[in-house]
């Protein structure tokens, strides 16, 4: 192990989903007092705060919404409004270690909030799309419909593969008191739902959420104060074009079966850590529609690109508990608690609620512990966080004190 | 249908060329960008950058996706990889296609589409593509006959997609089979796809005539559009055309209402101011009917162009045209009213039969030409009875009139239903033959031409309208109403 960086020492989230009578402050306050409480420890001992807010002009109409929460909370502290999108969490949680790792803070909370129950979300999503993808008429599930669609005809990959992304994130979800979705489907209802855009249905999408999560960051020599704490050993950020067309890349085909910034970020977060792909034991990855995780687990190496659907396919199993990847390095549980997929998806909240469920399954402190089907507690973890189609990409790696 | 992107005014403004033009910039270190850039994103260079056009040229799918409006219109945002060694790709949307064909490798050509709306309700336009049509073209010109007269240099047409067939209308309609066909004596009618109106038929017959006439968009110093069903009320078509064929800025562009002969009063006009430049006369229309109206049977869709120049001419007119106008409301659409009216009957014997017959009766006799010195006839189409009915009062055999009754598979394509006739037999003429042109406009004129083709038709080059009308798709009466009016 190299040295860690920081150390997660608490964590909280709301449950995800359709909360019309919820302000995002009521989500945002509930995900952090969680997590200060499960540290034990105090707003006044906090150095700074990192929140990841997407949509805030929009769905709030309130610009300057880092000091919002200095209002609600009578602090004066830096506080920190991030965003990338859909990894806006990520990146929250990637600048939070860089305040500890600057030494300036020893204690800072990262938190992720959204509402997109607020306003109509495609089109307020697809402010994370290049201005000419928007313009000619692109959704996001567009989007990542023609990489799917460009996946499977480079590589044959089916369409009840997709599905079974779908319905193993929703297994995955059914003991996870938080989830949005917790009820079981089949691969015949995930071809049979509604078509968002081909090759894409209903099922293969991750769902319109509100929510909030929030962890708690401290300086790595801190950690043993802490009943339950995690090192983060690798912390990594990678951009490309906004774009998906602008890409560069190797093939015409690869820029739109590959994205660049898991790679980047995957190996950069990896390097920094000292670990391999060999070590991870689980890993939270960025499933906003079902293509991605295949996408992700290409890139980030745990297979060939290409072979990401027959390693979903050869893994499905009718097992009630979770399903074990079979992948290139060892046997590997992809989204422990249903993803975004099952689990739901409030933009901002996502990348920070990955590293609540790392965080928790690490501690042991998980409702939906993978500990049965990997035979122990998991001791690294892989978060991985997807902003647009591409265009932000944030990995780290969590592992146990 | 057109949905609101929210983009800011100036904002979209900026863009209209890229959008229009599909310009993208290549480097002189290679690198290639879409939108064109004014910094080399590779090199960093300024000053080697090198904007080009690519709205002409043809594309390849590389991704693709489609989804469903509420309306049920398929959207399909797609990749594609523009052709012509620029290797660029790009994002645009496919049009005029079912979901079969939206797959990787599938040939696209360039079309001009409405895309979404401003913020402030500002229409954006744009290139984008469709599946490629079996299109034989006409060779190239390069012609070596020169006439120092000026006449028709290149004609183009744009007529959509669909159509409908009369019986459907009827059927929907809850009438007889049959019943109405006869009567009107059209076989289908053009519709256009959601994403088409006025100006963007007539952008694309502009550019047909424009680019198969060799004719470059700097050399074209008048355009003239007519049309009765312009997208905006006020805020010309014409400039959006000269901007989408590249004849911005010193062009003289300007809108023409007058009914169906909007554009055909216009030719006078652009003849004589036809010179070392080029001048554009289109009509185009996409009017609306009345659900259930006589005019929801025969109002079609389509777009005429017309370029005139010295030199290279392939149809001259002999002597001057001639007009008979009086003041008569057959037809109206009084102002911020959806659809027009129309005094039934009454648009028939005091209306088009007074001013057609007057029009091409004077016309000969001033020519001093009899009706066996005429090759062809076009004839304004307000239905198929009305033009036979008026050669017949001009003594001209009703086979001349044959090639020129394209509103038979188009319906009435008011403004462009002459010029799309004419272009019909342009097609097909031979050197040294005459046609007789009368287009027709309620209100009311009529404005009579005599072409003589020349030497040059026979190096005539661009798609056939045989072609054009031949690549067609059928549609429902609900899809039509629902796209004539733009959702």
């Amino acid at each position: 192990m190299n040295k860690p960086i920081a150390a997660i020492v608490g964590a909280g989230r709301t449950g995800f989903g359709e909360f019309f009578k919820r302000e995002y402050m009521s989500l945002a306050l509930e995900a952090g007092q969680k997590a200060l409480d499960s540290a034990n420890m105090q707003t006044e001992e906090l150095g700074a705060i990192y929140g990841g807010f997407f949509l805030p002009e929009i769905t709030e109409c309130q610009g300057l919404s880092s000091s919002s929460f200095a209002e609600e909370l009578n602090i004066n502290i830096p506080i920190t409004r991030v965003e990338a999108a859909c990894a806006s969490g990520g990146l929250a949680l990637y600048n939070g270690c860089l305040a500890i790792q600057s030494r300036r803070f020893d204690k800072v909370l990262v938190g992720g909030v959204e509402k997109l129950t607020n306003t109509d979300a495609t089109s307020s999503l697809s402010t994370a799309m290049s201005n000419y993808e928007r313009l000619y008429n692109f959704t996001f599930p567009d989007l990542y419909a023609s990489m799917a669609s460009r996946h499977m005809h480079d590589y044959g990959t089916k369409k009840e593969q997709l599905a079974m992304v779908a319905v193993k994130n929703h297994k995955h979800a059914k003991d996870n008191e938080y989830a949005q979705f917790r009820n079981q489907i089949t691969i015949d209802a995930v071809m049979n739902s509604a078509p968002v855009s081909r090759p894409l249905n209903l099922l293969d999408c991750s769902p319109i959420s509100d929510g909030a999560a929030a962890i708690i960051l401290v300086k790595p020599e801190l950690a043993k104060d802490y009943e339950n704490a995690v090192l983060i050993t690798g912390s990594a950020y990678a951009t490309d074009s906004v774009g998906l067309y602008s890409r560069k890349a190797a093939s015409l085909g690869e820029r739109f079966t590959s994205i660049k910034v898991t790679r980047l970020a995957s190996e950069e977060a990896l390097r920094m850590s000292g670990r391999t792909l060999k070590d991870i034991d689980i890993a939270e990855v960025h499933d906003c529609f079902t293509i991605e995780e295949i996408l992700a687990m290409e890139d980030m190496g745990f297979c060939k690109k290409g072979k990401g659907g027959k390693i979903v396919e050869d893994s499905f199993d009718g097992k009630s508990s979770h399903t074990v990847y079979k992948t290139d390095y060892g046997e590997k549980i992809f989204n422990c608690g249903g993803g975004l997929k099952a689990d739901g998806h409030p933009v901002s909240a996502t990348g920070v609620r990955q590293a609540v469920e790392c965080y928790e399954q690490i501690c042991g402190i998980s409702d939906h512990p993978v500990d049965r089907r990997l035979g122990k507690r998991p001791d690294y973890a892989k978060i991985h966080n997807i902003g647009g189609s591409g265009a932000a990409g944030v990995v780290h790696i969590l592992e146990v004190k | 249908m057109i949905g609101s992107n929210s983009t800011s005014l100036p904002k979209s403004w900026r863009d209209n060329l890229t959008r229009y033009l599909l310009s993208t910039s290549e480097c002189g270190c290679g690198e290639k960008s879409f939108p064109p850039r004014s910094i080399c994103g590779s090199c960093r260079s300024k000053s080697s950058l090198r904007a080009s056009a690519n709205y002409m040229k043809d594309a390849e799918l590389v991704a693709g996706s489609q989804h469903y409006d509420y309306l049920g219109n398929l959207i399909a945002p797609s990749f594609v990889k523009i052709n012509g060694g620029t290797d660029i790709t790009i994002p645009t949307r496919i049009t005029d296609a079912g979901p079969e064909e939206i797959e990787i490798g599938v040939e696209l050509e360039p079309t001009f589409r409405r895309l979404g709306e401003t913020s402030q309700g500002a229409i954006e336009y744009a290139t984008i593509f469709r599946p490629k049509k079996n299109y034989k073209k006409f060779e190239k010109r390069d012609s070596k006959n020169k006439s120092e007269k000026a006449g028709i240099t290149a004609y183009g047409v744009s007529i959509p997609t669909y159509r409908i067939k009369m019986g459907k209308i009827a059927e929907a309609l809850g009438k007889p089979a049959g019943s109405l066909e006869k009567g009107i004596g059209f076989d289908e009618k053009s519709v256009p796809a959601f994403d088409q109106d006025s100006l963007t038929m007539a952008v694309d017959a502009a550019r047909n005539a424009r680019v198969y006439g060799g004719i470059e968009g700097e050399k074209i110093s008048v355009i003239y559009v007519g049309s009765e069903s312009p997208p905006y009320a006020v805020k010309p078509t014409a400039a959006t055309v000269a901007a989408a064929i590249e004849a911005l800025p010193s062009v003289r562009a300007t809108d023409t209402q007058f009914a169906c002969s909007a554009a055909a009063n216009m030719i006078p006009d652009a003849l004589a101011a036809a010179g070392s430049n080029n001048t554009l006369v289109i009509g185009t229309d996409n009017s609306q009917a009345a659900e259930g109206d006589a005019l929801d049977y025969t109002v079609g869709a389509g777009a005429g162009a017309l370029i005139f120049g010295k030199g290279d001419a392939i149809a001259v007119p002999v002597g001057r045209s001639v007009s008979h106008t009086s003041d008569i409301p057959d037809f109206w659409r009084r102002d911020g009213a959806q659809y027009p009216e129309h005094g039934g009957r009454f648009t028939g014997e005091p209306a088009y039969f007074e001013h057609v017959i007057s029009a091409g009766k004077n016309l000969m006799k001033e020519l001093k030409i009899n009706p066996d010195d005429i090759d062809y006839a076009v004839l304004h189409q307000p239905t198929g009875k009305f033009p036979l009915a008026a050669a017949e009062e001009l003594d001209i055999d009703r086979k001349k009139l044959e090639l020129g009754f394209v509103a038979k598979r188009t319906g009435n394509t008011y403004s462009a239903c002459t010029l799309i006739g004419l272009a019909n037999v342009l097609d097909h003429a031979k050197p040294d033959e005459n046609i007789l042109h009368i287009a027709y406009g309620s209100g009311a004129t009529a404005i009579g031409f005599l072409w003589k083709t020349t030497e040059a038709i026979k190096e005539k080059s661009g798609i056939k309208v045989e072609d054009i009308l031949r690549e067609k798709k059928y549609v429902d009466y609900h899809t039509y109403r629902r796209s004539k009016s733009g959702h």
